[in-house]
């Protein structure tokens, strides 16, 4: 019983460790990119500058140094360049830990919560007869009990949570950060995996096909698929965009930038051993979206052939 | 310091912390449940973490490399 316990609680540790990494990743990601974004636009702006001096010398004596300045601004653009493939290879590191946070840090948390219930729901059988039993996970601030068959769990620390449930049906009420941000939410979960989960400001209904297929759709107009073998589609009204790949290494994406007026189509291409990826985005303006589509087709096509062999394959 | 060194620390700290919790996971969890979940979810923060943090160092380094040159040409 003490080792299963143990089991129980080291799980729900690792749950939080996994979820909160997941989530750092990407702000830490992000903020690379915000940095690199920046320095790039400096450097530019500086190379910019070289050439504006060099436009301003008219005169026959400035002749001479208005060609160096234009030389030293070529230089300086070269070596901007040779970035690229490095810039490159960070745009694919960056897609990866988007997926890592938004697909697989949810679906592994929960893969380690549906471990955690069932090992519960072991215990809860074993203590109908042995007696109630609590435990307390030194230094997580996680409490978790179970009387006759219900758990009941508390955790105190980043965010204060608070979970009732019958282990047998894994059904379950959270009630989340009631002190830090007033953020209640409830969460209901089915045995066959089934979700509803309200948030403040949106809801999303989700289910766990067989096999860990997932598919669920937020009030927010985001609706997002995905199969046990990696594919995914996900279309978002919100955001104009259309997402569709497999795992995180053959994909396109179509997305519009209001701001802009234009549109984008990436392509991404891997996995060909070694880790090796590629990326290429094209922007198109409306009037040639037409064309652009018609390019992207067979890209949709390869993925569904794509997806079908896998399934032959197992 | 690298301008991206920052980020890129706190990533392999929080990494490494990862890695920490799923050891001490892993001497308490020894089935094939658990065996099952490292391949299907553990391994590809194994193989993905370490090639962004290659790519991060190498970018940085280069990064500061071409700003220096640029700045002070």
């Amino acid at each position: 019983m003490a080792a299963e316990l143990r089991q129980v609680e080291q799980l729900l540790v690792l749950e939080r460790r996994m979820g909160s990494f997941g989530s750092a990743l990407q702000e830490h990601m992000s903020e690379a990119d915000r940095l690199l974004q920046r320095r790039l636009r400096e450097l530019e702006h500086y190379i910019d500058e070289t050439l504006s001096r060099a436009r301003h010398m008219t005169s026959e004596s400035e002749r001479e140094q208005a060609a160096r300045l234009r030389e030293r601004a070529q230089r300086q653009a070269s070596e901007l360049r040779r970035l690229e493939p490095l810039i490159a290879r960070f745009r694919m590191a960056l897609r990866e830990a988007e997926e890592l946070s938004n697909r697989a840090t949810p679906r592994a948390c929960r893969s380690l919560r549906e471990t955690h219930d069932l090992v519960l729901e072991y215990l809860a059988v074993q203590n109908d007869v042995a007696g109630p039993s609590l435990s307390d996970v030194a230094g997580t601030g996680i409490v978790s009990g179970i009387v006759a068959g219900k758990s009941a769990e508390v955790k105190v620390g980043e965010s204060t949570d608070v979970k009732i449930g019958s282990v047998g049906g894994h059904v379950g009420v959270v009630a989340a950060d009631l002190e830090i941000e007033s953020r209640v939410y409830a969460e209901a979960q089915a045995r066959a995996g089934h979700q509803l989960i309200v948030n403040e400001d949106e809801f999303t209904v989700g289910v766990d096909l067989e096999g860990g297929a997932e598919a669920g759709i937020s009030a927010k107009g985001t609706v997002r698929t995905a199969t046990a073998a990696g594919s995914f589609l996900e279309l978002s009204l919100e955001k104009e965009l259309v997402d569709v790949g497999s795992d995180a290494t053959l994909g396109g994406r179509f997305s519009r930038n209001k701001r802009e007026a234009i549109t984008e189509l990436g392509l991404r291409l891997g996995g060909f051993g070694l880790g090796l990826t590629g990326e290429m985005r094209v922007k198109v303006a409306d009037a040639d979206l037409g064309t652009a589509l018609k390019v992207a087709s067979p890209l949709l096509y390869a993925l569904g052939v794509g997806e079908l062999l896998k399934r032959r394959k197992s | 310091m690298g301008l991206l060194r920052p980020p890129t620390d706190r990533i392999q700290a929080g990494y490494r912390c990862l890695q920490e919790e799923w050891d001490r996971t892993r001497e308490v969890w020894r089935d094939p449940v658990a065996d099952k979940f490292e391949r299907q979810h553990y391994q590809q923060w194994e193989e993905k973490i370490p090639e962004m943090l290659r790519v991060m160092a190498a970018l940085d380094e280069e990064l500061e490399r071409v700003s220096a040159r640029v700045w002070h040409e």
